[in-house]
């Protein structure tokens, strides 16, 4: 369905119009066509990797399209930066609402609306203070225009790009995942607050992950998925469940479970003489953790999974004492429960972490494939030049690493080629027990098998794996167990689905019941 | 630890060069034709000082008969160990990606504090245990303001330098002390086994910290925190500790500088100190370009040191005014960083703008 349904309807105050792009080899967006309406919120929906932001950045200037058309006012336009888009009325909000932490609101909001009709000379604060909360008083936002930005609370930062946004004069407003690292009640909250631009005529195209948002807020819906358009009409005549399948074409299901196809079954049937505990959480809490439970067994990968605020996003460093816990224990097998679980206790007891973000948590980028990999062992090779070696040789040959050569630095390898070394670095510390977060992101599908591979092995040899991952149908292709977190509710322990569909819905399912 | 001979193939000084924010350029480099000439840029880029070094010896031997003299190059050497052993001083909280602008105050203060203890009368092994111990305690205590009280370092040891140089002030009563203990003279300005006992200090010390950096844990552990302290604390590194340690190796050492200075000067003023902090700190910088550039390394270090040295001390034999000296160390320095980062542009094929 492209350009024919909304394409064409009067009062669109902005269109795409049948939008391609690609980058190298990959088809970002193929035909995709949306249009906005004065006073309705269009929503788009996708999973990671469907085009969703490539849309945005497109419709918000910050590049062109390599064929399709932009219409403002049903005027093509042709955009060479965000700064031409601003000028046409579009107005973007990001998810990690972009305001200068040392600054007062006043200030932040003169700075982002370019210190529109400030006088050069003779600025005066109460002035901005007076301008700055008209225009937050005009909107409802509840904030003192003269508190500092970094005592807001996140719902009111959200808040207060908002009313920036809609300052400018925008009349088309781009929220991109504004609500993602909000709590639900601080998300209804912004989402109050976009309703209530919408209905002043402000044409609001919305990008979330969440699906009750859509069918709750959205008036409009467009689902994406491989760059293409899934879904696109009035967001009341689809069910939850319908927009979840919309976002997991059948397609890619196929590729990934053709090739697991042969294996998985017989290790669900191991799953249940799994081994030995190797390490028990009991009532672990954290920032948006709720009491946690868990056994990790040897021989089995636990799958774990939830929304953004279900704390999903702190356990992996939880869990390797990469941040401080709350309250609650871990006990590892072979040792007395820690005092304070921090991360070289972890590592001394054998638990071990690929964190999401490769170079920022997970590996050194100035030092070399060889040192990223000696890092958490130093001692057992110090003076053992040959055993070093060895070790690396067999990172590099197991995960097939390249460049070969274990002098480059890891900040020159591709992305799929440093997450090999990282997953090496940890497989070669053999640990008891590994905390994988995400740790495909952004790894193509050879890399992705070799990795599940080499974690398998040592699975099989009597390791536990803790696989957390918000592609669904990785966690029901290579889990054992699953685990789904819930926000304000105590996780779920569910039987692995045999299809993606199936976990998406039980993951999205309490979000349909409305706020908790 | 230092991992380059592992394999066959020459370290790429491309991808050994620090990796700008704006993202790691693509992979796989060809290996084959190129690396006859990868290896050939390599030792030009990782050696070019020394070849300048050897360059600049035989081009002063050449030009003035008083240059390449038994004479000349102990006063040379010795007249450098100060600050040699300053420079590997800062070098530690740079590796672990701190500043410690304290060291000038500190060595004024530790030699103030050797030649108050001595006017006092107190021993001098007891003397010279108090200095090191001063040293690595403020040095340590500099960690501690920055690791547990969560300081900015530049701030911490900018605050507990001012604080050390009116401590100098205090002991000395704005005088100049010339009680100096005589170990520390022999120390300055002796001899052993035909070389200055300064030399042999400067060199054991420098020897002690390449195999502390480059080949047991600890070092490889400070090079990781240096490069990203989150990774290493993931990877079950005690950060913390290792940061505060790298502050009191830094402490110890200039409390040693003390110990040469006070010899080799015979007294000292209230005033000692301050000046030889930017010089320690451009010779640190200068040595990121050697032997494995990109790092704080002590054979860089050592290297630059020399170089200045041997260029100012020719340049003054040949009879050049006294203030082209600081002209030769700041030039020297640019032009060396800028060499460096020009040749590893070219080398990475000029990707985008300011880097």
């Amino acid at each position: 369905m492209t350009g024919e349904a909304p394409g064409e309807a009067p009062g669109e105050v902005m269109a795409a119009r049948a939008l391609c792009k690609t980058f190298g080899a990959t088809q970002a967006l193929l035909d995709v066509s949306l249009g906005l309406v004065p006073g309705a919120v269009h929503a788009l929906a996708g999973a990671n990797g469907s085009g969703k932001s490539t849309l945005i950045k497109i419709m918000s200037g910050v590049f062109g399209p390599d064929s399709g058309q932009l219409l403002v006012d049903g005027v093509p336009q042709e955009w060479s930066s965000p700064m031409d888009s601003r000028a046409a009325g579009v107005g973007v909000v990001h998810q990690e609402a972009p305001l200068v932490d040392t600054l007062k609101v006043a200030d932040c909001v003169a700075l982002l609306g370019g210190f529109e009709g400030v006088p050069a000379l003779g600025l005066s604060h109460r002035a901005l203070v007076r301008r700055a909360q008209r225009l937050l008083d005009e909107h409802e936002v509840p904030v003192d225009a003269r508190t500092t930005c970094a005592e807001l609370g996140p719902a009111d930062r959200a808040m207060v790009s908002l009313a920036v946004a809609t300052g400018q004069g925008s009349r088309i407003l781009i929220l991109d995942e504004v609500t993602a690292s909000l709590r639900q009640d601080d998300a209804e909250q912004v989402l109050g607050l976009v309703r209530r631009l919408a209905d002043r005529g402000t044409a609001v195209l919305m990008v979330t992950h969440r699906i009750g948002e859509i069918t709750q807020y959205a008036d409009r819906l467009t689902v994406l998925a491989s760059g293409r358009t899934q879904y696109d009409g009035p967001s009341a005549d689809v069910t939850a469940a319908r927009i979840v399948e919309y976002m997991l074409p059948e397609q890619r299901l196929a590729t990934e479970q053709v090739v697991r196809a042969d294996e998985k079954p017989a290790h669900r049937e191991e799953a249940a003489v799994s081994g030995p505990n190797l390490m028990e959480i009991r009532g672990l809490t954290g920032n948006r953790l709720n009491p946690l439970d868990l056994d990790i067994r040897a021989g089995e990968i636990v799958g774990v999974t939830g929304l953004p605020d279900s704390g999903v996003d702190e356990l992996p460093y939880l869990l390797a004492g990469g941040v401080p816990p709350h309250s609650g224990s871990v006990q590892v097998r072979g040792f007395e429960p820690a005092r304070t679980w921090t991360a070289s206790t972890a590592r001394r007891q054998g638990v071990a972490l690929l964190p999401r973000d490769r170079l920022s948590h997970g590996g050194v980028a100035v030092l070399s494939i060889a040192d990223n990999i000696a890092l958490p062992s130093l001692r057992r090779f110090w003076h053992r030049r040959a055993a070093l070696r060895e070790a690396i040789g067999r990172v590099v040959r197991e995960l097939d690493v390249r460049p070969r050569n274990p002098s480059a630095s890891l900040g020159s390898l591709s992305g799929g080629n440093q997450q090999k070394v990282l997953l090496g670095k940890w497989l070669s510390t053999d640990p008891k027990v590994l905390v994988l977060d995400e740790p495909t992101n952004g790894v193509d599908p050879g890399a992705r098998l070799l990795m599940f591979e080499a974690v398998r092995r040592r699975v099989d040899r009597g390791m536990g794996a803790v696989l957390f991952s918000s592609e669904f149908e990785q966690l029901t292709a290579h889990c054992d167990r699953m685990v789904v977190l819930r926000p304000g509710a105590a996780a779920e322990e569910i039987p692995v689905p045999d299809n993606p569909v199936k976990l998406a819905r039980i993951v999205a399912s309490p979000q349909e019941d409305g706020p908790r | 630890m230092n991992m380059e001979d592992l394999d066959t193939v020459k370290p790429d000084p491309a991808t050994a060069r620090a990796v700008t924010a704006d993202g790691p350029p693509p992979a796989e480099r060809a290996e084959g034709p190129g690396l006859l000439r990868t290896v050939g840029e390599a030792l030009i880029q990782r050696y070019a000082q020394i070849v300048l070094l050897v360059l600049l010896i035989v081009v002063f031997s050449l030009a003035t008969p008083n240059f390449a003299t038994r004479q000349n190059w102990t006063s040379l050497l010795v007249s450098q160990s100060v600050i040699a052993l300053m420079t590997l001083a800062v070098l530690f909280p740079l590796i672990v990606g701190e500043f410690d602008l304290s060291v000038g105050y500190l060595l004024g203060f530790c030699a103030m504090l050797g030649a108050y203890l001595t006017g006092k009368g107190w021993p001098v092994g007891a003397v010279l245990v108090a200095m090191v111990v001063c040293g690595m305690v403020a040095g340590a205590w500099n960690g501690v303001l920055n690791v547990v009280f969560g300081i900015n370092s530049f701030i911490a040891t900018l605050g507990m330098g001012i604080v050390l140089s009116a401590m100098t002030l205090m002991l000395s009563n704005g005088a100049i002390l010339t009680t100096v203990p005589g170990l520390a003279k022999t120390l300055g300005r002796g001899y052993a086994v035909q070389v200055a006992w300064a030399v042999w200090i400067v060199a054991i010390v420098a020897i002690i910290c390449f195999y502390l950096l480059q080949h047991t844990p600890v070092g490889a552990r400070l090079y990781a925190i240096g490069g990203s302290e989150r990774v290493a604390f993931l990877a079950g590194v005690r950060t913390g500790r290792y940061k505060i340690l790298a502050f009191g190796c830094a402490g110890g050492l200039v409390s040693l500088a003390a110990v040469l200075q006070l010899g080799q000067a015979g007294s000292v003023t209230p005033s000692l100190g301050p000046d030889l902090l930017l010089p320690a700190y451009a010779a640190a910088f200068l040595g990121v370009t050697t032997y494995r550039p990109g790092f704080y390394n002590v054979p860089g270090v050592i290297v630059a040191i020399l170089l200045l040295a041997v260029g100012f001390n020719g340049l003054s034999l040949l009879g050049v005014p006294f203030w082209v000296q600081p002209l030769f160390n700041g030039l020297a320095l640019l032009v060396a960083v800028l060499a460096a980062r020009f040749v590893a542009r070219r080398r990475t094929g000029e990707r985008r703008g300011p880097a």
